[in-house]
């Protein structure tokens, strides 16, 4: 399930609907009672065609950003699921034996067993089960000398032909017993990417290699729709395979499928593991989820990539939220006349408060039908970037859109624009007939009622709980925006008790400047550095700062006119310009401060987005840091390990000499859990066990994010590394962090406890 | 003919303008008093607080010191929308700018009142094309503002203003802005309907030739009443 900010998507495309449908509801009431006004509000969108594109334009902003994100987040759990499903099929459950394919010839056990198993589960969520041998193979064709180096030899008992529907490429079915063998000889089907890395076609001779042994097969047909479990495959008979690989009656792997379609099993997951670990107990074997966690991992990873986007989206929505209001804050002031007269001859507010909703609805109708269209665009154009970046890999990105996704941007952004209109034009309803009429100006001062005092009160004391309640939950986002609205509260206070605006707003602003830069390690100093912080910080902080600066600027306008006249005065064409260009901005405070407040939400997303790109490009392209100093990383299949590097590339032709550095590892996978922990942490999690040689703890050039006590250097604990048996460095990625701003998807599971990667060090090496 | 009771009964009115550190009396205690069905014209020099007077005494603009009784009723212990109703059932207004909706036909704009204080949209309509015959526009009904004349604009104006039978038409600078040809034909057409329907009338104006067409000239001066109580 998705989720934005922690809420489930689907949760909030129903309250979304729902608040749409009111909205509606409501609307459309008022236009049947009031159809003077309806047709006062929409008959102004056709008569100015530019200014109503223009203003559509505006509005769609925020959905075009919220259908990008949500649209790009469906697209990322699609794509993930697919690797899932693609490679899985049905199958929900694998039980196999622990760290297999590092011990290839373990892990094999008596087809009695499947036969038990199968057994078992009768009664279960269970709809098929399967036996299976699966191994990695190289795989050659002779005649061109051409070999895919690890393909999988895929072996399923004949219930497979009952689950599948194997097609061969170019047309034509195909199933399992077409390859019964009728003369000794081995038959095998092959999928179309393999076929065209080795040129094979039906009828070659193909050798495949158990371990050094070459074994001739038969190509039978290139087929798909084999739901291998790897992304290449040769796939025969079970009864070929124990025949190659000289396992009579053995089997090394059991397919499970639940109940519910290739997504809707599992579900059942739980359930069925439970099950199979009972019958399992004993044989050593372990059952494998792998299609649950991938799913589950895909909607992590979507929900984060949505949460992300919306995130940094929020700066841009934020700035459309002005635009819609500036837009009918100058709306009103072109009409204002007719408004007055209006008014005048018998409007009540609330009808000219329904003729500007009108308006703006039709407005919101065009733009979010608009919006959600170039979302969409926009998503199949990130998904274009994301394919070529990622291109070589065998994931496949597929632009998928949930119309629930459709819905809750579609409403989100109507509901958006809806309430910004509404509180536009209630602002705009409270005009004063007699000035409108006659259409001067608004009086510079106003006197500050009992209203500021009330806000500023309710202001404060709501930034005071939410400030509390930050503390007592080490949460930094209300303990932040708390501060932020206990400056505001004090601000609003002071103007009621007369202090003059220009002081009020410029110390508020200046307040709200320093609160939102104070350094984090000054923070930390004033309230630890337990507090937790989401990616919801960079909107807080980033919305108090451009408030604060706009405070400031906009209150002092004159004083920046001054120094500016002083500086370009001298050029005596520059003076009169100028002050006539700063008169306009300096009359109507309201709407420049929400132009200035717009555009620098703006260029401040830009610039925010401009330093995270650069410092990632900048990270990405240290190879130092990031690839720790080597250029080049091949893998080898276990199957045919490399015993001696050194030697391979000399056998090969390669000169030592030509590279600073040839380093090599292993990776094993094991269970891993911290010594001296209670409760979760006792739990053994699966941990991949990288042994390096040592040329490569002389030679890399990793840093470390925590160390021991007693190192001073990388170099120093790598050294140690190699000295001490039993030492041993962790990723980073096994470190908890205090900031959630990153969402590690398909890490690892094992994380140390009672460290974090903000600590300056460890107090001590911590034993795993 | 002109019954004696008073329509309009204001007394002691105040009222000041306050911009920043500026303030600006532009009524000083003015009494006034319209009698029902009469024509009053208001005249004094730019600033002397007329067109203030008009904007306290009809609702539009609220005032610090005094009391306005109109049909017996205090306008500012009115709620805004109750004074909002009643100025569209009761009273009508033109002003020099005409102020009419651009987006909406002549008959439209006629109808407005109407239609905002809840007469159905048939009966609003039937209302509205007789208020636009009896100001000698019958023709124009589907026109917007920007396809009449000064004078054709001033006349829906005007069919706006006793489209819901006011009892009182106030008229700010109603000519100022025409020529004397159609200045003449607006001033007979505001008579006729003073006679006719037995409305009152209360015109600002700064013109001799319009205000001698009233039944009483009230004069002011620097937010007094000086002549014609």
């Amino acid at each position: 399930m998705q989720e934005l900010f922690g809420v489930s998507l689907t949760t909030i495309a129903i309250v979304m609907l729902v608040l749409f449908g009111i909205v509606a509801i409501v609307v459309v009431t008022l236009a049947l009672r009031n159809r003077i006004m309806f047709k006062l509000g929409v008959r102004n969108i056709p008569k100015r065609p530019v200014q109503t594109a223009l203003i559509v334009f505006g509005l769609m902003l925020s959905t075009v950003l919220i259908t990008a994100a949500f649209s790009t987040g469906d697209t990322v759990v699609f794509t993930i699921r697919s690797l899932a499903t693609d490679a899985l099929g049905n199958t929900d459950e694998v039980v196999a034996a622990p760290n297999r394919e590092t011990a290839p010839d373990s892990g094999y056990f008596d087809y009695a067993l499947f036969d038990q198993v199968s057994e078992g589960l009768s009664g279960a969520d269970v709809d098929g089960i399967l036996p299976v041998i699966r191994e990695q193979v190289p795989l050659i064709n002779p005649g061109p000398m051409l070999s895919a180096p690890s393909v999988t030899l895929f072996a399923p008992g004949p219930e497979y032909d009952d689950y599948t529907n194997l097609t061969v490429v170019g047309g034509g079915d195909a199933s399992l017993s077409d390859l019964a063998s009728t003369e000794g000889d081995i038959r095998v089907f092959i999928d179309e990417d393999t076929a065209e890395d080795l040129k094979a076609e039906a009828g070659d001779q193909l050798i495949l290699f158990v371990g050094s042994e070459p074994k001739p097969v038969e190509l039978a047909g290139v087929v798909k729709g084999a739901s291998s479990g790897g992304f290449s495959f040769v796939l025969m008979t079970l009864e070929s395979a124990q025949a190659v690989l000289d396992k009579p009656g053995r089997i090394n792997t059991i397919y499970v499928s639940n109940t519910g379609g290739v997504l809707g099993g599992a579900k059942y997951s739980d359930e069925v593991e439970e099950r199979l670990l009972t019958l399992l107990e004993g044989t050593g074997l372990e059952v494998s989820t792998d299609k649950k966690e991938t799913l589950e991992a895909a909607d992590l990873a979507g929900s984060a990539l949505t949460t992300m986007f919306v995130g940094f989206g929020l700066f841009s929505i934020a700035a459309g939220v002005l635009l819609i209001f500036l837009i009918f804050v100058m709306l009103a002031a072109a009409r204002k006349s007719e408004m007055g007269m209006a008014r005048a001859v018998g409007t009540r507010r609330n009808q000219l408060i329904q003729m500007f909703l009108f308006e703006g609805v039709v407005y919101d109708l065009m733009a979010a039908i608009v919006g959600v269209g170039l979302g969409i665009l926009v998503t199949y154009a990130i998904a274009g970037v994301m394919a070529s970046v990622i291109q070589g890999s065998p994931i496949d990105i597929r632009v998928h859109i949930e119309p629930r996704s459709l819905i809750v941007a579609f409403t989100l952004g109507i509901l958006v624009t809806f309430a910004t209109v509404a509180v536009s034009a209630w602002r705009v309803s409270r005009l004063n007939i007699v000035r409108a009429i006659r259409d001067i100006p608004e009086p510079v001062f106003k006197r500050v009622g009992r209203g500021m005092l009330a806000t500023g009160v309710a202001v404060g004391i709501f930034g005071l709980l939410i400030f509390v309640m930050g503390i007592g939950a080490k949460q930094g986002a209300p303990l932040y925006l708390g501060l932020a609205l206990i400056i505001i509260g004090l601000a609003l206070i002071a103007r009621w008790r007369g202090v003059r605006e220009r002081l009020v707003f410029t110390v508020a602003g200046i307040a709200l400047l320093a609160w939102s830069l104070l350094p984090t390690d000054v923070f930390e100093s004033i309230f630890g550095d337990e507090m937790t912080m989401g990616i919801e910080m960079f909107f807080i902080a980033g919305v108090t700062m451009v408030l604060g600066a706009v405070w400031v600027v906009s209150y002092n306008l004159d004083i920046i006119l001054r120094i500016l006249v002083g500086v370009l005065g001298r050029l005596k064409s520059a003076a009169p310009v100028l002050r006539a260009a700063m008169a306009y901005p300096m009359k109507n405070r309201l709407r420049t401060g929400l132009t200035i407040a717009m555009f620098s939400l703006v260029i401040f997303t830009i610039v925010f987005m401009s330093v995270v790109i650069g410092a990632n490009t900048a990270v990405l392209s240290d190879s130092d840091s990031f690839a720790g100093g080597y250029d080049i990383m091949a893998n080898v299949s276990y199957i045919n390990p490399i015993a001696d590097i050194q030697q391979e590339m000399a056998d090969k032709g390669f000169d030592p000499d030509d590279f600073e550095a040839i380093a090599g590892y292993s990776t094993i996978p094991l269970k891993i859990r911290q010594a001296n922990t209670e409760g979760e942490g006792e739990e053994f999690k699966d941990y991949a066990l990288n042994g390096v040689d040592d040329v490569y703890l002389d030679t890399n050039t990793f840093e470390f994010a925590l160390v021991a006590p007693g190192y001073d250097s990388a170099v120093e604990v790598w050294q140690a590394v190699k000295d001490t048996p039993g030492l041993a460095v962790i990723s980073a990625d096994s470190v908890p962090s205090r900031q959630s701003f990153s969402v590690s998807v398909g890490g690892a599971q094992f994380t140390l406890e009672d460290v974090y990667l903000e600590d300056d060090a460890l107090d001590s090496p911590i034993q795993v | 003919m002109v019954q004696e009771e008073n329509i309009i009964s204001a007394t002691g009115i105040h009222k000041t303008y306050r911009t920043g550190t500026v303030e600006v009396q532009a009524l000083r205690g003015v009494d006034f008093m319209v009698k029902r069905g009469e024509m009053v014209a208001v005249m004094g020099p730019s600033g002397c607080g007329k067109t203030t007077l008009l904007n306290c005494l009809s609702g539009l603009d609220s005032f610090d010191q005094g009391e306005v009784v109109i049909e017996g009723t205090q306008l500012p212990k009115m709620s805004d929308n109750e004074r909002t109703d009643y100025r569209a059932r009761r009273m009508g207004f033109v002003f020099q700018l005409y102020n009419l909706l651009p987006v909406l036909s002549s008959v439209e704009n006629v109808e407005m009142p109407l239609l905002v204080s809840g007469v159905p949209s048939a009966k609003g309509r039937k209302m509205a094309l007789e208020a636009l015959g009896m100001v000698g526009l019958p023709g124009v009904a589907d026109r917007i503002p920007a396809e009449l004349s000064g004078g054709q604009r001033q006349r829906v104006t005007i069919a706006r203003a006793l489209v819901n039978q006011p009892a009182i038409i106030w008229a700010d600078e109603p000519t100022g802005d025409l020529d004397s040809e159609t200045t003449g034909e607006i001033m007979d057409l505001l008579c006729k309907l003073n006679k006719d329907n037995q409305q009152t009338f209360v015109l600002v104006t700064h013109s001799d030739e319009v205000a001698k067409r009233a039944d009483r000239i009230v004069r002011m001066r620097d937010g007094l009443i000086v002549d014609g109580k």
